[in-house]
């Protein structure tokens, strides 16, 4: 992992640790609206994630198959 | 077949608790089809490069809420496929005719309407049980097709915290699968080889402000056993020549990688998500993807338009030919160095119903994804879902 990497994924992590807002339930009207979804269109992401990890040498991970058929070349 | 009637089995109890705890289920039906083109395919049994595949994947998912910290879902997922290296059995010539039908079928091909095609079936279970601030999701599934057959299971495990304003997530997952290579000296099947893929993942999710979620996640993927593809072969130096691609049997993966969600207004969002890869066979790869979400119709439609921007290193045992025969030795375009680009639109539209009614959502994706080694495939979807 390299050293601009490994900066930029400790800087993700430092801003979530070091968060203190705390939005209420009553506050999260914008956030609980679909558009805010991580993946709004659902099940249908799970096949684009299967497009890529058969055609992809990064396959793994999070959000992807880490095994399983391809019908691939 | 087991896994289909695990899944049948999941489905009558998902629908028996149902009707005992008056739950409330989606049933959604996707059709999936995909279609790929490109000539610079060097690890394809002919030696063609013809990496033309189309597929055509129906898949049904459900999801039913036993109770407010109780859910059910499973999947079934029957595929309908033809590659090149589909037919490459059925003539011992390695042609590349894709699913056109024609010759006579060997072990790839079908009978009547699947001539020529290949098939795949598997399913996916599991039950999402949530106490106090925790919630656990084991799952478990299958599938089955020509030369590849795969058990699995995981746990996943969420951790609310802070009124839910952070949420730690972790799990494990274990595959136990089993592929069928082609022997390209003999001219068969070579015989079921074991293959095993171990797991686990850590994320975290944090409610920024009002109007922003971010998520930080990490993983790790070790894989044993026979890690070649069923019928990916090297050149050695002529057309005609061609061996077995060999890699080594096992393979370690690591990735780290950020999403973030920004409200630009009541109806649009901003995504961005990035992901970094590497692994013990040297390729290293970045992922960018952002995405802009677009709510209309007083938030019954959903428009996402997305970009993404992927990039890879080869893996050390990468070379588009080998005149000396080494000990690992791929041509498998994927393992190569490329970068891809790729657009998408994704819709979904959920008009309100009427109360006690069935509701209906539609839905369908465009996607064109395009390699810098001139690779490029073509994804469409549409769905249909009932909730009841």
């Amino acid at each position: 992992m390299g050293p601009y990497v490994k900066l930029a994924f400790l800087a993700a992590l430092s801003a979530l640790a070091s968060s203190c807002v705390r939005v209420h339930q009553i506050d999260r009207e914008t956030l609980s609206t679909r558009i805010m979804q991580f993946e709004p269109t659902g099940s249908r992401q799970a096949f684009i994630n299967d497009v890529h990890s058969i055609r992809e040498g990064a396959s793994g991970g999070v959000g992807q198959s880490a095994g399983g058929g391809c019908g691939c070349n | 077949m087991a896994a289909i009637r695990k899944l049948a089995l999941a489905a009558v109890l998902a629908l028996c608790l149902e009707k005992a705890a008056s739950a409330s289920t989606d049933m959604e039906f996707v059709v999936n089809s995909m279609y790929q083109s490109g000539k610079g395919g060097k690890q394809v049994y002919d030696g063609s490069g013809d990496q033309s595949l189309t597929l055509y994947e129906p898949v049904l998912y459900i999801n039913s809420q036993i109770d407010h910290d109780t859910s059910v879902f499973g999947s079934a997922v029957f595929d309908v496929l033809s590659s090149a290296s589909a037919k490459a059995f059925d003539s011992g010539t390695g042609a590349s005719r894709g699913g056109t039908g024609g010759g006579e079928d060997g072990e790839g091909g079908g009978e009547g309407l699947l001539q020529g095609w290949q098939t795949r079936v598997g399913a996916e279970a599991g039950y999402s049980k949530r106490k106090g601030s925790w919630v656990f999701t084991p799952t478990a599934g299958g599938s089955h097709e020509l030369s590849y057959n795969s058990l699995h299971g995981g746990l996943n495990v969420q951790k609310f915290l802070a009124e839910e304003n952070f949420v730690l997530s972790a799990g494990l997952f274990h595959y136990s699968d089993e592929a069928n290579p082609w022997d390209i000296q003999k001219g068969k099947f070579a015989g079921f080889q074991s293959k095993t893929t171990n797991s686990a993942n850590a994320s975290a999710t944090q409610i920024l402000d009002e109007r922003s979620i971010a998520l930080a996640g990490i993983s790790f993927t070790r894989q044993n056993g026979f890690l070649e593809g069923t019928r990916n072969t090297v050149s050695t130096g002529t057309v005609t020549q061609r061996a077995s691609e060999q890699l080594p049997d096992a393979r370690e993966k690591w990735t780290a990688n950020v999403r973030y969600v920004r409200s630009l207004s009541g109806k649009l969002a901003f995504h961005l998500d990035y992901r970094y890869y590497t692994d013990t066979w040297n390729i290293r790869a970045h992922t960018w993807e952002p995405s802009l979400a677009w709510s209309f119709s007083d938030e019954a439609g959903t428009i996402k338009l997305g970009y993404r921007r992927y990039s890879q290193t080869a893996a050390r045992y990468y070379a588009g030919s080998f005149p000396v025969m080494k000990t690992y030795m791929t041509s498998d375009s994927d393992l190569a160095k490329f970068s891809a680009d790729e657009v998408s639109a994704q819709l979904a539209y959920a008009p309100e119903g009427e109360p006690g009614r069935t509701a209906w959502e539609y839905g369908g994706t465009l996607l064109y994804y395009k390699r810098s080694d001139g690779l490029s495939v073509a994804v469409a979807q549409a769905s249909l879902t009932a909730k009841f």
